[in-house]
């Protein structure tokens, strides 16, 4: 690579954080979800511990942590897929764990690394899902229509779900929680395996949801994304809340990639075990 | 290298073996099966040891080549495409073929089946070794026929690894392998009646002409060409036996070839999802049967993945095929029956189309599990347990209730007894209605579960231990114990007085709606209590 430094490559350009600017979040407004206490533990491993957080309403809110963190684990519990041992959520004030019903019709949901009715194809599961969800199906249709648009799907509408590509099922998950209009869209993942296009159209249409007063709450561990997408965010680590606030408060001048790593814990990296990796390998002589 | 592989695989299933009670039970009833058979089997042989040449020659070949014939299909069956052995998994380290092949040849023979093998090769050998020539013919074909199986089993692999690419042929296959063995169970069936009615006892020198006719023809096939080389040599035909062993050895190559250029081909290039996914336009004419609810929209989920599903698609099938057997096997009883007994048998004849609804109600009992973790995207939606059961109960009427009432027609002109029609009518009700109740509360309280539907080949299913047991006896017997009153009536009907078959079919649906009713109000209502633990006992960690 020395060879290259003859022709170098311009420097990068600085960050320019004058292109979005974080939306300002009231973290005294009514929360648009609440977690109270929440301890979840599979056999020995505590998985979320002690966890109380509160998200604003009208913001993009980014769940950042390393693997095993507890992410999946909380929204899971969030989205009454997985029944907390202890603790109170709470989604715009309908208590999920005693009225699931009333809590689940306000939240469209995007969980992470579960199978879908993938037998069906994107369009029917879109319609069908709406049609479990009470929308009549006058409405359903135009608005599965939009979606699949806005998702670059259209083309695929027809084909089974089981025949897509893994970015194509994350896509068609997405079109699901939103088909009935939620007021908090909770999404796992929502960015992983999805190709640039498609993301850049998932950010606007998050984006122009949060501006007309919907809530996002989503997972992720690229802290570039969060760090450019979400207005507020919340640092888990083995089940428990490292630092949360407004992006800017929580990144504190730095980049969030840095915070998070101060606040996570540097693990050294530079490990003098593995120095054996890398010698003696290149080119062999013909 | 050969160790490596060898000891890779009995670790893998030695493991898959002790993973749960369910695979520890099972696999020792099949050891204990399989090894039972091989003691009475050696013995037989040894005890052909004393017999003529050309008996010896008819038996064994016939037996053995049956043998060879079975031993891919009963590998594939057994390891799905859970293939340990599979070429792809080999991909990504950098070893040849030709280092692979030994070790992989070795490991194929490990297992219950080479040792089996093993066992009845000795025995085998045994009947064979009286005269040296005769032994000599027998040590290489056992060698030679074992080595076919053992190749010929991983060519099929091989080949179907590279068929089952596309999504589409890997559910046609599964479905393909049902019907296999539905008819091969038929088959054995038709094949055993007709030895007892009569040939081997009436007419043995008639059954021992076929028998010999049938091992000619067997021996000359390729499963039979290396098992039969004693039998050429007993016999004095050298060129035969020399003409044997050269077919036996070519067909050896081939399949081993066969399986080398499948694996070559997949060391380099990995299995994908390949093939042209289908566009599906055209809507299904029963949706419009169906209400726009949350109930309606599980309904037309149902009645997609009936098609769409092969698990769901061999339960359409298994329940079209049931009655069917039943009727066959009691008219081919009442062949042998007296002319009042075959009254009767008729008008029983007549009432095989309820098992259609108990099959109905059996596959209701389990739908959820196969679901497997896309019940989550339903659970999220808040959709209530009630709206859940009935929607899948719902799914199963509209597209079961058509086909029970043709059959009933069909049965019932067929038999002629169209006095017992109404009571053959309400107890179809009954066990399809009490069935579907029963399913549902059952399908609420436990769910087993199961490996996605185009993961698994065949088989493989998830069993649940103790509790899926009980589940499955509970779900298959308590509508037949619920149903009796029905069946008491249509009893009365046919004893006493017709009048009853009127009742049989008020009480058939009335009972039958009663339970219906009751099994998705309480199933529905455990659903909304337990929505997170279902979801986590249907979903799959394979």
């Amino acid at each position: 690579m020395e060879s290259m430094t003859t022709d170098p490559l311009p420097p990068p350009p600085e960050p320019d954080n004058t292109a979005r600017r974080a939306r300002q979040v009231d973290f005294n407004a009514t929360p648009a979800m609440w977690l109270s206490h929440l301890v979840k533990a599979f056999g020995a491993k505590v998985a979320v511990n002690d966890l109380s957080m509160a998200v604003p309403p009208g913001c993009l809110f980014g769940l950042v942590g390393p693997n095993g963190a507890g992410k999946t684990t909380t929204l899971s519990m969030v989205t009454g897929l997985l029944r907390p041992d202890q603790g109170v959520i709470s989604v715009l004030g309908r208590n999920v764990w005693t009225d699931p019903a009333a809590a689940k019709a306000l939240m469209g949901v995007l969980p992470d690394g579960i199978r879908l009715f993938d037998r069906l194809t994107g369009r029917e599961m879109l319609m069908l899902t709406a049609q479990l969800r009470g929308v009549p199906a006058s409405v359903a249709t135009p608005r599965a229509d939009a979606l699949l648009e806005a998702l670059a799907l259209t083309a695929d509408a027809t084909t089974l779900v089981a025949d897509y590509s893994a970015g194509m099922t994350k896509k068609i998950g997405l079109a699901c929680a939103l088909v009935h209009n939620p007021s908090l869209v909770i999404l796992d993942e929502p960015f992983e395996s999805v190709d640039p296009v498609s993301g850049e159209a998932i950010r606007s249409i998050l984006h122009d949801y949060v501006d007309r007063g919907g809530t996002v709450v989503m997972s992720s561990h690229v802290m570039e994304l969060v760090e450019t997408l979400c207005d507020a965010v919340a640092v888990i680590a083995e089940g428990r809340i490292l630092a949360l606030g407004g992006i800017d408060q929580v990144k504190n001048g730095e980049p969030l990639q840095q915070r998070f790593l101060e606040l996570v814990g540097v693990r050294d990296v530079s490990l003098g075990s593995l120095s054996w990796l890398g010698q003696g390998v290149g080119p062999v002589a013909p | 290298m050969i160790g490596v592989l060898v000891r890779l695989q009995l670790k893998l299933s030695w493991r898959y073996t002790m993973s749960s009670v369910a695979m520890k039970v099972g696999s020792l009833i099949m050891a204990v099966l399989m090894l039972g058979s091989v003691v009475p089997l050696m013995w037989g042989m040894l005890a052909l040891r004393g017999t003529s040449a050309a008996t010896r020659g008819e038996v064994l070949t016939s037996g053995f080549a049956l043998l060879t014939l079975l031993w891919p299909i009963m590998v594939t069956l057994m390891t799905g495409s859970n293939d340990m052995l599979d070429a792809g998994r080999f991909a990504l380290y950098p070893v040849r073929m030709g280092r692979l092949m030994p070790g992989l040849v070795v490991s194929a023979a490990m297992g219950l089946g080479g040792v089996m093998m093993l066992f009845l090769g000795v025995g085998y050998v045994a009947a064979w070794s009286t005269s040296p020539l005769t032994l000599l013919g027998a040590v290489v074909g056992w060698v030679v026929g074992f080595a076919t199986c053992l190749a010929s089993s991983r060519a099929l692999a091989a080949v179907l690894a590279d068929v089952l690419r596309r999504r589409k042929a890997r559910d046609l296959t599964i479905i393909v392998f049902f019907l296999v063995i539905m008819g091969f169970s038929v088959a054995m069936q038709l094949v055993s009646r007709s030895l007892a009615a009569g040939t081997i006892t009436t007419n043995p020198d008639a059954f021992f002409a076929g028998l010999s006719t049938t091992a000619g023809v067997i021996a000359w096939t390729p499963f039979g060409w290396a098992w039969g080389l004693p039998w050429a040599l007993a016999s004095g035909q050298g060129v035969k036996a020399l003409l044997w062993l050269v077919l036996a050895l070519a067909w050896l190559v081939l399949m081993a070839w066969v399986w080398a250029h499948q694996f070559g081909k997949r060391l380099t290039s990995q299995l994908e999802a390949g093939g042209e996914a289908e566009k599906i336009t055209k809507a299904n004419p029963l949706d419009r049967l169906l209400p726009a609810t949350p109930a309606g929209a599980i309904a037309k989920r149902g009645l997609r993945y009936f098609r769409r599903d092969p698990r769901r698609l061999i339960s359409i099938i298994a329940t079209i095929i049931l009655p069917f057997l039943m009727a066959l096997s009691m008219s081919m009883s009442a062949g042998q029956m007296s002319p009042d007994e075959q009254a009767i048998i008729t008008q029983v004849l007549t009432f095989s189309p309820a098992l259609a609804g108990w099959m109905v109600a059996i596959y209701v009992g389990w739908d959820i599990s196969y679901d497997g973790s896309a019940l989550a995207t339903q659970i999220v939606t808040g959709v209530s347990g009630r709206d859940d059961r009935w929607g899948r109960v719902l799914a199963s009427l509209v597209l079961f209730t058509p086909i029970i009432v043709v059959m009933i027609i069909g049965f019932t002109i067929y038999t002629g007894q169209w006095q017992v029609l109404p009571s053959v009518v309400g107890v179809s009700a009954a066990l399809l209605l009490i069935g579907m109740g029963v399913g549902s509360w059952i399908g609420s309280i436990w769910q087993i579960p199961q490996p996605p539907a185009g993961s698994s080949l065949v088989g493989r299913n998830g069993t649940g231990g103790a509790a899926g047991f009980g589940a499955s006896m509970i779900g298959m017997f308590l509508p037949v114990i619920l149903t009796l009153p029905v069946v008491a009536l249509a009893v009365l009907a046919l004893a006493v007085n017709p009048v009853f078959s009127w009742l049989a079919l008020l009480v058939g649906f009335g009972l039958g709606g009663l339970v219906l009713w009751w099994g998705i109000r309480s199933g529905g209502r455990r659903l909304d209590r337990t929505w997170p633990e279902a979801l986590a006992k249907v979903t799959w960690k394979g």
